[in-house]
């Protein structure tokens, strides 16, 4: 059964991938958590949703907008760097 | 992020794990590395500016802070978050492009006047114009020439051919202009649109090889073993294989794994270029035909001596999944959980 033409069909479909490989969820995503990579998707993100659960925070300077932050939930959110 | 803020984001249930400014390298990067950020500071006309690159500079701590036996704990941790982030990064980047995958493998040492440089970075030219991603594991050697052939995708050969001839006063990676013959021909030549990117994923364990400035997207590691495997796993459409020694047979090995269990739930197909090599000089062609009898993956073994006969087996063996994909599980056969 000959596959259909999708970038990485083994990563797409299969449940689990090699050590070295996390599953193939969807872009800026840890697993299911949403991953944010700048200020501006911090922000656009804050302004849909009205808070910052479960959102993972990879090389942000966050200093500029700590104050905006300081009255959202931020329960089981990771920072990371 | 302050002191204060850290402290205020884990009473209202936030996890941090700061950045630790004093190793060279960024744990927690969000993106995969380019050339332009490794090779910062590096000085086309003077090789020994290398020493001072971001690249050296972290392999240099690598070494001095325990090679693969980090002396401190933390160093341990923080390289582990590091390649996590890096195949982080590389998942968002596959993803991203959507384009179908092929790696090249072979020698670190084969030098830029083989014969066998100038195939490599052919097929891969031909290959990335047909729309592939090449990757490799970024090194130099074949490895280059799979960065190099895809750079020059948007080119004439006759430019490829006039790199070739640049970088042949240079042939060994061990030659002291092998790198800034490489920026030379990256100046004559510059980047020409994404049409022409690749991705090179290098091991800080092989940190005495530079990593090739061809490739424009880098997935730089520190533990060897994540790249290795993860560089098979993403190369879904098929791997070539020049010929090569210990490093190279291994990773034809790794993939026969993945194949032959069905690991990951599909076969790719295993293109290997130069008959004789791999049929009488490292015989391992008949070996694997035997092996894969009665399995998938027999079928998308190749051989190939041209460039064009390899390019055919890539676009006629495409990857296939199993009708059963291996799942048995202890629980799930006697003891009726994992339904």
């Amino acid at each position: 059964m000959a596959l259909k033409d999708s970038a990485i069909p083994g990563l797409l479909s299969s449940p689990t991938t090699a050590p070295g490989l996390t599953a193939y969820s969807g872009r800026h995503t840890l697993g299911q958590m949403k991953e944010l990579h700048s200020v501006d998707e911090i922000l656009k993100h804050l302004q849909e949703t009205a808070h910052l659960e479960s959102v993972v925070f990879q090389g942000v300077s966050l200093t500029e907008i700590e104050s905006q932050l300081s009255n959202v939930t931020l329960d089981k959110s990771i920072f990371l760097g | 992020m302050t002191p204060a803020f850290a402290l205020d984001v884990q009473r209202r249930g936030g996890i941090v794990f700061p950045h630790l400014k004093d190793r060279p390298y960024h744990a927690f990067r969000p993106h995969l590395y380019t050339p332009e950020e490794l090779f910062a500071g590096f000085d086309r006309h003077d090789p020994c500016t290398y020493c001072q690159t971001p690249d050296a500079t972290i392999h240099l701590h690598w070494q001095e802070t325990g090679q693969v036996a980090p002396k401190h704990v933390l160093d341990g941790i923080l390289r582990r978050a590091h390649d996590q982030s890096i195949t982080d990064a590389l998942t968002e980047y596959l993803e991203s492009i959507n384009r179908k995958v092929v790696a090249i493998m072979g020698g670190h040492s084969m030098l830029r006047t083989d014969p066998r440089y100038r195939e490599v970075a052919q097929i891969a030219r031909s290959l990335t114009q047909k729309g592939y991603l090449l990757v490799s594991g970024g090194g130099p050697g074949a490895m280059e020439a799979t960065h190099l052939g895809a750079w020059f995708a948007e080119r004439p050969n006759s430019d490829l051919e006039d790199a070739l001839s640049i970088l042949a006063k240079a042939p060994s990676y061990r030659d002291l202009e092998w790198l800034t013959s490489a920026f030379e021909v990256r100046e004559r030549y510059p980047w020409t649109s994404e049409a022409c990117d690749s991705l090179g994923i290098p091991t800080w364990l092989y940190g005495h090889d530079p990593p090739t400035p061809f490739a424009t997207h880098i997935a730089k590691y520190f533990a060897n073993s994540l790249r290795e495997e993860g560089l098979i796993t993403i190369a879904v459409h098929g791997i070539i294989f020049s010929p090569g020694s210990a490093g190279t047979i291994q990773e034809i090995f790794q993939d026969v794994t993945q194949n032959h269990y069905a690991t990951l739930g599909i076969v790719s197909p295993m293109v290997f270029l130069d008959k004789i090599f791999w049929t009488e000089t490292k015989p391992i062609y008949p070996l694997l035909q035997s092996l894969a009898e009665g399995h998938l993956y027999g079928k998308l073994l190749g051989l190939a001596d041209t460039v064009e006969e390899t390019i055919h087996l890539i676009e006629t063996l495409p990857p296939e999944k199993p009708e059963q994909s291996p799942n048995w599980h202890f629980c799930r056969a006697h003891c009726g959980m994992r339904d």
